[in-house]
């Protein structure tokens, strides 16, 4: 379990973590969603231990990782891939940070092959292509088959063979009982791997959910109803103190919840084709609660395709 | 847990983490070729000067002080090494993932600077021996000897690797307190090349000072000016004193600027 309390960060004038607390909890995978420079690879740095807080606490299970005695077998993090010495070859690179936990070399084979190193594994990091870099990053965190993993970005760069082995990957750990820490920039990965989401924007937490919850959080409210006669029913709809607009063969209604409007139609005879209560993608939840938080805007591109 | 993983052994230990500095080390062809360089540039040194003959009564100590000075390239291209090691750590980005296995800091520290302590014993050991080998075959007819009986040739045979292994370990210290390559390159070579040619220019006081640098300590420890003549000598025990300072002394700043900054 990740616990973060009251954690602070100021690099210079800017405060880049402001007095964040959440929990990441064992037997999920929670998503670490942000904007650029929202403070995130900042937080996960000092959960490692690699940055200083200023003020606050960041353990994992129950200690900060130096108090551990095996450091390696209770957190690993892939926090920047290529973070290797290039000279080095992929399979000396795991032995060294093997060694420092008496690790043999069965372990070193066993995640070489899990991550699909095996055709370049004698060939020196400087050679490699983002996604094997990525690919090697992740053998180096869960070298020690910690019971914590700290993913930052994981799938820059792979393919999608690998995307979707990084997917099993977290959700296996999640499954094990372990605590998984992911952060990302693509909404559906994340929604499809992730159970709770915690979004920072401006070095504060601005949601802490499940992943249901935060999309509901989100969702317009509108329902999509399809009936035997969709213009019969716009009356009956706006008759109940509801609006409706036509969407391509549908109604869409606002105001109204799917019970009562099976009901009006129920009520008038006609026959009900489709009801869906229209739920909000996590990307539209999280755009909608960052809008105010992002910090690096883009322009919009001059004759682009809309 | 993976079966491959867990056990009561698998833990983080000095030991430990001094094989996988040392295993960073042996796995880049740089440690092979640096130890190579060091030993030639010596071997040159020694087996081309002319050494003008020893005084009759003096072939002892004329051998162990030529042997001795052969050392000087290998001490500076080992110092410098193990600096730019240190500091290699950050220019890769090696660090993060370092720092993440053996997040207690100190105990990285002593492992790194334990492990380089070791290359450069065991590549001035080589040194030593291969020097002494070309002395007694290339110069014995101007009266080359070693006498293993004599307490001044342990002097020079543990003294010499003593003095490479302390400025190694003050190298590391230095290398992890600046974090850049070029400028711990810089103070390295400072305090070992340039400083003591101070006392060359007229200024008596900083020649007295450079008595206490590594050149001068290591001189004192060695007896033979083979790390650089210096204007005070402070014994075998005064100058390893001072050595071990240097040594001590630049690791103990570096962990403690370490435990306070973001890594």
């Amino acid at each position: 379990m990740i616990e973060v309390s009251g954690l602070t960060k100021t690099y210079g004038s800017k405060r880049a973590v402001d007095a964040i607390s959440f929990m990441a909890p064992p037997g999920s995978v929670t998503g670490f969603l942000g904007p650029n420079g929202a403070g995130k690879s900042t937080t996960m740095r000092m959960i490692m231990g690699l940055d200083r807080p200023d003020s606050g606490t960041a353990t994992i299970e129950g200690k900060p990782l130096a108090a551990h005695a095996a450091p390696m077998c209770v957190a690993g993090a892939l926090l920047e891939a290529k973070s290797v010495t290039p000279g080095r070859t992929a399979r000396n690179h795991l032995r060294v940070l093997a060694a420092t936990h008496g690790i043999g070399r069965k372990r070193v084979d066993e995640v070489i092959q899990m991550t699909g190193l095996d055709t370049v594994a004698e060939q020196r990091v400087k050679g490699f292509s983002l996604g094997m870099g990525q690919r090697l990053g992740i053998a180096t965190a869960i070298l020690g088959d910690p019971s914590t993993l700290i993913m930052d970005e994981p799938v820059n760069g792979l393919d999608p063979d690998g995307v979707l082995w990084v997917r099993n990957l977290a959700r296996q750990f999640a499954a094990e009982g372990r605590t998984v820490l992911l952060s990302s920039h693509l909404m559906s990965e994340v929604q499809l791997t992730a159970d709770r989401v915690v979004v920072i924007g401006r070095g504060r937490i601005l949601a802490d959910a499940s992943i249901s919850d935060f999309t509901a959080q989100a969702a317009s409210g509108a329902v999509t109803v399809r009936t035997s006669d969709d213009d019969v029913f716009a009356g009956i709809v706006a008759d109940a103190g509801a609006t409706s607009a036509r969407s391509a063969d549908a109604l869409v209604v606002d105001g109204l919840e799917p019970p009562r409007i099976a009901e009006l139609a129920v009520h008038a005879g006609l026959d009900l084709h489709e009801l869906v209560k229209t739920n909000a993608t996590l990307e539209e939840a999280y755009l909608s609660l960052t809008a105010d938080a992002v910090e690096y805007h883009a322009t919009a591109v001059e004759g682009a395709v809309r | 847990m993976s079966a491959s993983v867990a056990g009561p052994e698998t833990r983080l230990t000095y030991g430990g983490a001094v094989r996988s500095e040392l295993l960073k080390l042996t796995t880049m062809r740089s440690m092979w070729w640096v130890g190579a360089v060091a030993v030639a540039l010596s071997l040159i040194g020694v087996g081309t000067s002319s050494h003008p003959a020893p005084a009759a009564g003096e072939e002892l100590e004329w051998t162990l002080v030529n042997i001795a000075s052969a050392i000087i390239f290998a001490w500076v291209v080992l110092s410098l090494y193990a600096a730019l090691q240190a500091t290699g750590e950050w220019s890769s980005g090696m660090y993060r993932v370092s720092l993440a296995v053996v997040p207690r800091r100190s105990l990285w520290l002593a492992a790194k600077a334990t492990a380089l302590g070791v290359y450069a014993g065991v590549v001035s050991i080589i040194v030593t021996a291969c020097s002494t080998a070309t002395m007694l075959a290339r110069y014995s007819g101007e009266g080359a000897v070693v006498d293993l009986a004599s307490g001044r040739t342990w002097q020079v045979f543990i003294g010499v690797p003593a003095v490479c292994v302390a400025t190694a370990v003050m190298a590391v210290g230095i290398g992890l307190l600046v974090r850049s390559s070029g400028l711990a390159v810089t103070i390295v070579f400072t305090l070992l090349v340039l400083l003591p040619f101070a006392g060359l220019f007229g200024l008596e006081w900083l020649g007295h000072i450079t008595s206490y640098l590594p050149t001068g300590a290591g001189d004192s420890v060695v007896g033979s000016g083979a790390f650089g003549a210096s204007m005070d000598d402070l014994g075998v025990l005064g100058g390893s004193v001072v050595m071990l300072a240097w040594a001590v002394g630049a690791c103990v700043v570096a962990a403690l600027a370490m435990s306070r900054r973001d890594a």
